[in-house]
């Protein structure tokens, strides 16, 4: 059992008020109320009296730190506030020279596990009043009803697998850290399950897939990885995805997406969560980080090093299966 | 056979899921091949001067290095028409620039399996090292990725229509 | 005239419609029900508030090739019509209502655009009246209801284990006189006109919170506000508002040529995107996500209403559901609201 997000919001509103008046940052990146008790959205705050609408509750789920681009070429400092998956992206924008961690001011926000959201509306507990740790279950609590929701059903699908509960090299960190372990080991059965099928079921699969997207490019603007000074995708000349929204345009795109952040993906699962026509997004990401670990021996590819799996090589362990 | 499985099994007859339709008459495989300046290339240049015979059905694009084709090269190659691709460079050790062929190495590795796991058939990239000597090995190779292109028949998953 | 037509008719109706044209209906795929062309009525998922794309998807397609060109020494050009008849089945009343917003733009004036002219005349709209409004749905702030018919050629009310029928159109006439001749039956007038003011009357929860009252007014001196600033930090930059909106209809149009052939074609593009305004020369009239997310807003409740004398927005919610960060236009309503206030 551990303190809850929502136990932190009183602090981290007092310390950014703290860091605005003193002008050590100028501005906060954290989170507000969304349409409702389940849906918090980012919020970034430049005034004291903005502060009072931050929130900090069990939802919040969104990755801030690509905000963080919005700011490189300012003076000043920014604060945001991370949890352990946060602070991987921070970590992959820092290591590609994007962001200046100088510039940072780091909010830690420890964490047990991010309630889902979109599964927890549908339970129909009305305006959430309050959240407890019960230790592996959460209980939440709303003006129309009161539920115990067991964490491996009700967290997000990338806390359950875990390994960084604490956000690391935080400035300052809200409350304590929590116990650093993952609720079960890292599963790729979904993928292999994808793999094994016939090539053209799987070939069908995506295509259903890609077919639903509308290139609104939300998975690429949410993630740390996809940080290029300017996009493949933005670049008119020459043009590598074409604008029409054919089978084989959208294919091109997916492929690039995803292998142009292979091996530097940080497993946050924003492109996915984000994705308004729910395209499993992260089934791309992660058959690459299965491929890294299989193949190349890194353990953990998803926690940004100073060079990673693509950059670099190993001239006798590698695989050769080109000769 | 697969790369995505490990122990595969001995290989069966290729699957196909895009030759539903039957390829049209007198259709012949085109294969885009990336040939690094200083092995494969020259490669395939003594394939030519050593007279040996290979398919017509390959077109060669000279690169600076292995290390330069971009995965991309190769997908928007299945876009605009190709069949098969070969991406070549010099051997592991060889490499002009020292470590090119190397970072090349892990990148295919990946991308093939990734275009296999798309529902492309893995088959129709191929990628070797292939040095300035092994005018042979060239000649080889190309036969063999347009035999197997052959029974594969056209590539129509990844095949943009204008 | 009020006709009613049995689950089993209706069913039957449309698999004669899919065999004869292209029948667009809401499927449900992966967990995303969207409108999709179908070959029989037994795709057709009925179990939806609304889509997750709308109507727009196939009136005005988010890529439309427009001609083909050959250059052989001399210049020929053919011009692509889009000539399918399509019957679009299960169009919920906000994305009617944002058919007849789109024609104003794009079908009046001295310049219509032909190639949605085309598809508007090709097309048959059976609408269908919402049971149950999620609670994202606001339509009626903008005066529209869960039971809105204008712009259906048919329209359709559940009622009970049956459905009420309405043909509002010639087009939807010869609907139910053709290909559904003998599946429709009269229905009880006064009992008809019941279910129908129950449809116009279903309360629209968030509809309640969301008060558009003069907002058009309220910002024709709002474009200098330091609001812009604050809301529009955490924008995305995505295009999920512009794509998933019924009333968005901004596009780009250009060449793809290989060789000596060629197409023309145009696709939709989104004000959210640095690129949209972005011109030949680097300048860029819309540098910051600011004045981006100004002009999304500013067109929707101030620009297009000042010209045609409604708002571009029909409530349906999509962007309440959908925009990643909480960024939509009710919200900003509201804001606009509560700035006002306190001035």
């Amino acid at each position: 059992m551990s303190a809850t997000f929502t136990d932190h919001q009183a602090a981290l509103r007092d310390e950014v008020k703290k860091l605005l008046t003193d002008g050590s940052i100028k501005g906060f990146i954290g989170y507000a109320r969304g349409r409702d008790s389940y849906h918090p959205v980012p919020a970034i705050v430049t005034r004291p009296d903005q502060v009072d609408g931050l929130i900090l509750d069990q939802f919040s789920i969104f990755g801030l730190t690509k905000y963080l681009l919005d700011y490189i070429f300012e003076d000043g400092k920014m604060g945001i506030v991370v949890k352990g998956c946060d602070a991987l992206g921070l970590g992959r924008l820092i290591n590609d020279h994007r962001v200046d961690r100088n510039k940072v001011h780091v909010v830690g926000l420890p964490c047990a596990g991010v309630l889902n959201g979109e599964k927890v509306a549908k339970l129909g507990l009305g305006k959430v009043q309050r959240v407890t740790d019960k230790g592996s279950a959460f209980l939440v609590e709303g003006d129309k009803g009161s539920k115990e929701l067991p964490k491996t059903e009700y967290l997000w699908d990338k806390c359950l697998w875990c390994e960084n509960h604490n956000p690391a090299g935080a400035d300052t960190l809200l409350g304590s850290e929590v116990e650093n372990v993952a609720m079960k080991p890292r599963d790729f059965s979904d993928i292999t399950a994808l793999e094994k099928m016939p090539s053209a079921e799987r070939a069908a699969f995506w295509t259903r897939q890609f077919s639903r997207c509308i290139r609104c490019y939300a998975c690429r603007n949410v993630c740390p990885a996809c940080n290029c000074r300017e996009c493949v995708f933005d670049i008119a000349d020459p043009r590598w995805v074409g604008n029409t929204v054919k089978l084989s345009e959208q294919q091109m795109f997916h492929f690039t997406r995803a292998f142009h952040v292979a091996g530097r993906c940080v497993d946050c699962g924003e492109c996915e969560r984000v994705c308004p026509m729910e395209i499993p997004l992260m089934k791309l990401q992660r058959k690459l980080q299965k491929d890294v670990i299989e193949l190349f021996g890194n353990p953990k590819p998803f926690v940004p090093s100073e060079v990673e799996v693509l950059g670099q090589f190993r001239v006798t362990e590698d695989p050769e299966e080109f000769m | 056979m697969s790369v995505n499985e490990k122990a595969a099994p001995a290989a069966g007859p290729a699957t196909n899921p895009t030759t539903a339709t039957p390829a049209p008459e007198g259709w012949e495989p085109k294969i885009i091949g990336f040939a690094c300046n200083w092995c494969t290339y020259a490669g395939a240049d003594l394939a030519g001067t050593s007279r040996i015979q290979y398919p017509p059905n390959i077109r060669v694009i000279r690169v600076p290095c292995s290390g330069r084709i971009n995965p991309q090269f190769v997908v928007r190659a299945f876009q605009r028409g190709a069949d098969g691709v070969l991406v070549a460079g010099c051997h592991p050790g060889d490499c002009h620039y020292s470590t090119g062929n190397y970072f090349a190495r892990r990148r295919y590795l990946l991308a093939k399996r990734f275009i296999e796991y798309l529902g492309v058939e893995p088959e129709r990239l191929q990628v070797r090292w292939i040095s300035g000597s092994e005018g042979q090995k060239f000649a080889d190779t190309v036969r063999e990725l347009t035999e197997k292109l052959r029974a594969l028949g056209p590539q129509r998953r990844l095949r943009e229509t204008l | 005239m009020l006709l009613t037509i049995t689950a089993d008719n209706l069913k039957s109706l449309l698999d004669k419609l899919a065999r004869d044209s292209l029948l667009v209906a809401p499927v449900l795929e992966d967990g995303v029900t969207r409108l999709k062309p179908v070959k029989a009525a037994s795709e057709i998922a009925l179990d939806y508030s609304n889509t997750a794309t709308s109507i727009k998807d196939f009136l005005f397609p988010q890529s439309e090739d427009l001609l083909r060109f050959v250059t052989d020494g001399t210049l020929s050009i053919e011009e692509i019509k889009p000539e399918r008849a399509q019957v679009a089945f299960g169009i919920r009343p906000c994305d009617l209502a944002s058919v007849a917003l789109m024609d104003k733009v794009l079908t009046t004036g001295e310049y219509a655009d032909t190639h949605y002219q085309a598809r508007r005349k090709n097309t048959v709209l059976i609408g269908l009246a919402c049971e149950s409004p999620a609670d994202t749905c606001f339509c009626t702030s903008y005066g529209y209801n869960p039971g809105h018919s204008a712009g259906a050629d048919v329209m359709l009310y559940k009622d009970g284990d049956q459905y009420l029928a309405e043909a509002l159109s010639d087009k939807g006439r010869e609907v139910v006189g053709g290909p559904g001749e003998g599946l429709f039956k009269p229905a009880d007038e006064a009992a008809g006109q019941a279910v129908k003011k129950a449809y116009a009357e279903k309360e629209v929860p968030f509809g309640k919170e969301v008060d558009v009252e003069g907002i058009d007014q309220l910002l024709d001196n709002f474009f200098d506000d330091q609001y812009w600033d604050d809301v529009s930090k955490k924008c995305l930059g995505c295009g999920t508002c512009t794509y998933v909106c019924p009333t968005c209809h901004c596009f780009l149009l250009t060449d793809e040529a290989r060789g000596g052939e060629g197409l023309r074609f145009r696709c939709w593009d989104s004000c959210m995107f640095a690129n949209y305004t972005k011109m030949a020369g680097g300048h860029n009239p819309r540098p910051s996500k600011k004045e981006r997310v100004r002009q999304r807003f500013m067109h929707k409740l101030n620009y297009y209403p000042h010209r045609y004398h409604s708002y571009l927005c029909t409530g349906c919610g999509r962007c309440v559901a959908m925009c990643p960060v909480g960024l939509h236009i009710a919200g900003v309503i509201k804001d606009v609201k509560g700035v006002k206030a306190h001035a």
